[in-house]
């Protein structure tokens, strides 16, 4: 292999390191106390699309990040399995349909952290470096955001 | 294994000074209550259309036709009332009854002259009440749902609106309305997760179909409706249907003289089988009416006899991520009414494309062949029609 083709791998490993380490684990949280430590992935779906559900007895209200935000896409791609594309498509056919709004989405990760402490049914996600001492951070498929096998990241 | 963050403590302390700093009451959020959206919503859909249509031999009153008509103007009004009640209403704006064709092959025309703008002439349209209802969750497998609604059955009734719909028109076995597309009573669904498996289910009471089921049932008879329905993580997304409904018809008829009236049923399967831009769906359905005796009507000098209608199709469409999220699209479809009662055989090849180039934006074209046979009066003929439509939602 020529010095030039070492060169231009480096560099390419360089940009690839650089975009994972850019990416941030997105950390499910609740309010401090909740009787919610755990859900699994399909609950978190089935949540942020529309259905009721109560994992623990406590019927959960969930609240999305803005859209086309990194937080947001990242819990769209991974949870929802859908584009932000998909994500708006399925919104609006569901107002068509007269079907439950879509989650409220607040503006910025403060908010996340001040509605998620304040209310006891609400659930939302904010990046690992955001976490507050009023969060509870919940496992999703009984995995920790803290264990190396967590799916959850920013866009 | 656990991971360590080392810069969290200093992240939260950070964070909890940006968070104290939010004004929960300024996004409508009181936080004494529960996080519930109590907003008066209004939305709303409408569509403009262009078709040209081309009968293989001439027809009586519908010659060959091209031009542009525009659709409902539906508004959405929707509500949460308490946390466990919500309500919706969703109210078509009509054109017609201007425009509209009556049976002797007339055209309804409503203009008048408008006293409060110099007698000037205006159309004035009418305005239909598509549903208006209440709900409340009793808890999080049960909602119990009164007023006026749409039969829960099939894909494209509870599609709806034409944003939501892949094609410009309606199959016919659903335009046919085998299943009554709005009923009045009281409906009981709910739905509850196995695992990745969801499960739904719908039950309705009401006063079946007839001319004024909004306001009355004439024959004092309740329909009974219900519908089960699977949702499985399989290769995407699978959804399962099957619906059915029982009920009498009994229509309205001139002082002294018999209504027409019969005992009907109807039963449903469909399905929709997602898996990234793929689509597949599928519905099929039957409806039998039986007449008491006395009460069958007249359809073109014959006694209108007993009968079944069936009828599905079967739509296939991949929605790729350029082009305006193009989605090509085919569909066929077979449609067997009561041929006893002067219904025609219909079967039809659509193929087209769907675009979405914004969430809220949906353009299509559409070119369909179909066949009628069976006519009574035309027997069999071919129509060449295309479809364009944009529709969008507000």
């Amino acid at each position: 292999m020529s010095y030039r083709s070492v060169a231009i791998l480096c560099v390419l490993a360089g940009f690839a390191q650089s975009a994972a380490a850019d990416r941030q684990k997105l950390v499910v949280v609740v309010a401090r106390g909740s009787a919610v430590t755990s859900v699994s992935r399909s609950e978190l779906k089935h949540c942020f699309m529309g259905d009721t559900i109560s994992p623990a007895g406590v019927p959960l209200v969930p609240f999305n990040a803005e859209p086309r935000t990194a937080q947001r896409g990242g819990f769209d791609r991974a949870v929802l399995g859908m584009s932000p594309d998909e994500v708006g498509r399925f919104w609006v056919d569901r107002k068509v349909r007269g079907q439950s709004a879509a989650p409220r989405s607040l503006p910025s990760i403060a908010h996340v952290q001040k509605v998620v402490a304040k209310f006891p049914n609400a659930i939302g996600y904010v990046p690992a470096d955001q976490l507050t001492a009023e969060l509870q951070p919940v496992k999703v498929d009984g995995v920790a955001y803290t264990d190396s096998n967590y799916a959850l990241f920013t866009e | 294994m656990a991971m360590a963050v080392p810069s969290i403590a200093r992240a939260q302390a950070a964070a909890s000074a940006g968070a104290s700093d939010v004004d929960l009451a300024a996004l409508g959020l009181n936080p004494t209550a529960a996080p519930f959206d109590d907003k008066l919503n209004i939305y709303g859909f409408t569509e403009l259309d262009y078709a040209a249509k081309h009968f293989s031999h001439p027809v009586p009153g519908a010659p060959d036709a091209k031009g542009f008509s525009a659709g409902d103007l539906n508004v959405y009004l929707s509500k949460n009332l308490t946390e466990k009640w919500r309500s919706l209403a969703e109210v078509s704006f009509l054109y017609i009854p201007n425009g509209g064709q009556n049976a002797d092959g007339s055209t309804t025309i409503t203009t008048v002259n408008d006293p409060t703008n110099f007698s000037r002439p205006i159309t004035w349209g009418g305005v239909s009440i598509e549903r208006a209802y209440a709900e409340y969750d009793v808890d999080e497998h049960l909602t119990i749902r009164a007023g006026r609604f749409l039969t829960p059955y099939g894909i494209w009734n509870t599609d709806h609106g034409s944003p939501a719909i892949i094609a410009p028109f309606r199959p016919y076995v659903i335009g046919d309305a085998y299943f009554p597309e709005h009923q009045t009573g009281v409906e009981f669904l709910g739905k509850t997760l196995v695992g990745e498996y969801r499960v739904g289910y719908h039950a309705t009471i009401t006063n079946g179909r007839s001319p004024v089921e909004a306001t009355g049932d004439p024959d004092g008879k309740p329909a009974f409706g219900g519908r089960i329905e699977l949702e499985a993580p399989w290769a995407g997304t699978l959804r399962l249907g099957l619906s059915g409904y029982l009920g009498r018809y009994t229509g309205v008829a001139a002082v002294g003289a018999t209504a027409e009236s019969y005992d009907e049923r109807s039963y449903g399967g469909d399905a929709q089988w997602d898996h990234g831009g793929l689509r597949l769906q599928l519905e099929v359905i039957a409806n039998s009416r039986v007449y008491p005796a006395g009460q069958r009507p007249l359809v073109f000098g014959r006694t209108a006899a007993d009968g079944t209608r069936t009828g599905g199709y079967i739509l296939g469409g991949y929605r790729f991520t350029y082009l305006w999220n193009v989605m090509p699209f085919y569909f066929y479809e077979d449609n067997h009414p009561s041929t006893q009662n002067g219904e025609q055989t219909a079967r039809a090849h659509n193929m087209g494309f769907n675009f979405r180039p914004t969430d809220s934006v949906v353009l299509k074209a559409m070119f369909s062949a179909v066949s009628l046979h069976e006519d009574p009066f035309l027997g069999s003929i071919h129509i060449d029609l295309f479809t364009t439509q944009v529709a969008w939602v507000f």
